[in-house]
């Protein structure tokens, strides 16, 4: 089984060296960022929820901010 | 050996996502708009703030009417209020004009803001004859905002002769006020809107930003020159009586200013002769004006007719004035305060 940190043969080190040197192998660096460094911040038992939380109230506020204005419109007919 | 298996409690998330709406609606609650003028899209609630942050002292004059004080295609401070504020800081100006304004709009205000206590020293109004026209948009309706602040104070008469459009509550509108009720963020989410994008909201901002890199902007600014035949059927000159709707509440206005002992200025908009000669220089556009300037009316209210006050190089269009024209209404307007 390969391992998840190298990619033809070349050590990734962290996450800081795909994004400065590039890579020929994008896929694989965005699954080695997702499942190693974002994924055990949302799978962690504490900060997880917490987490999940922040991320609901953005979406919310999102929601609300980023909808189609439809109240209080005055249809202005000048000409 | 047995590993303790520690068990995410998910449902944290939800007193998490709780406690953050929570701050954030006590710091939009923490938020106490009292600006120049008012944004071109409000809420009810955002009026509701603004009345209730009026100062209740005899220094705040209120300003009522329409675009033409709103100050149409101008920033906020090159307007007629702007321009009184600078030149008397003694004096609170309030400026409650606003697009789409009307004497309808004047008479439902003025009863708001008796409602929530407010009896400003002066009351300066304009009164533009084309909202006398049954064809205006304004003629008979209110502001939204207005009209959902005021709801619940509107008369049978009222509801009679409006066309009113938040009539009918379907369970849409029971729960979008319940939810502004109890949610400060929510209900003043058109204003956030336009703060946030300086438009009615985000695909608003983003349609604008690409017509100005198209250069589409100009080009709509080009076709909206106004040339004298988009004023055609602007201006009714059948005799205004008293089955005019808008006539019918300018003197109830006036009325209302007289009972309540509220000094006011009220001036006939001035207007762009040169632009509308066709449409009316006429006997019957004059007949109309006197009408609107002789209404009965107590000593404490002055009507000035100021039609043909202002020359036609300051106007932008058929009755909204340019920044030269806007300070040329604020010398009218602080020479007929002083002369008073």
């Amino acid at each position: 089984m390969p391992d998840p940190k190298q990619s033809e043969n070349i050590e990734w080190g962290d996450a800081r060296t795909v994004i400065t040197t590039g890579t020929s192998d994008p896929i694989a660096a965005a699954w080695y960022l997702t499942s190693n460094r974002i994924w055990p911040l949302i799978a962690h038992p504490v900060r997880g929820p917490f987490l999940l939380g922040i991320v609901l109230f953005l979406l919310i506020v999102a929601m609300v901010l980023f909808s189609p204005s439809t109240e209080s419109h005055f249809i202005y007919t000048d000409f | 050996m047995r590993h303790a298996v520690v068990h995410a409690r998910w449902w944290i998330a939800y007193p998490v996502a709780l406690i953050l709406l929570i701050v954030l609606d006590l710091a939009v609650r923490s938020w106490t708009p009292l600006p120049l003028r008012l944004p071109e899209q409000y809420s009810p609630t955002y009026l509701r703030l603004v009345l209730s942050d009026i100062p209740r002292d005899r220094s705040t004059t209120v300003l009522l009417g329409d675009s033409v004080l709103w100050g149409y295609k101008l920033r906020a401070d090159q307007t007629a209020a702007a321009i009184l504020q600078t030149s008397d800081q003694s004096t609170r100006i309030v400026d409650l004009a606003y697009e789409g304004g009307s004497t309808v709009n004047d008479d439902v205000m003025l009863r708001a803001l008796r409602r929530v206590g407010v009896r400003p020293a002066t009351v300066i109004a304009n009164v533009n004859i084309k909202e006398f026209n049954p064809g205006d948009s304004a003629y008979s309706t209110l502001h939204p905002s207005l009209e959902r602040l005021s709801e619940h104070a509107l008369t049978p008469g009222d509801s009679n002769v409006l066309d009113l459009h938040f009539r009918n509550s379907d369970l849409n509108r029971i729960l979008n006020d319940d939810v502004e009720s109890i949610w400060r963020f929510y209900a003043l989410r058109s204003d956030l809107r336009e703060q946030l994008f300086g438009s009615d909201d985000a695909a608003g901002a983003l349609l604008a930003l690409v017509h100005g890199v198209t250069g589409e902007r100009e080009t709509e600014a080009a076709l909206h020159v106004p040339t004298p035949d988009r004023f055609l059927g602007t201006y009714d000159l059948t005799p205004i009586g008293a089955d005019n709707v808008a006539f019918t509440y300018y003197r109830s206005f006036v009325d209302r200013l007289c009972r309540n002992r509220i000094p006011s200025l009220l001036f006939l908009t001035p207007t762009n002769h040169q632009l509308l000669h066709e449409y009316i220089d006429d006997p019957n556009y004059d007949a109309n004006l006197a009408r609107l300037e002789h209404i009965p009316h107590c000593s404490g209210v002055r009507i000035l007719n100021w039609d043909r006050a202002i020359p036609p190089r300051y106007f932008l269009d058929n009755d909204h004035l340019n920044p030269e024209g806007q300070r040329r209404l604020a010398q009218l307007i602080s020479r007929a305060l002083h002369d008073k």
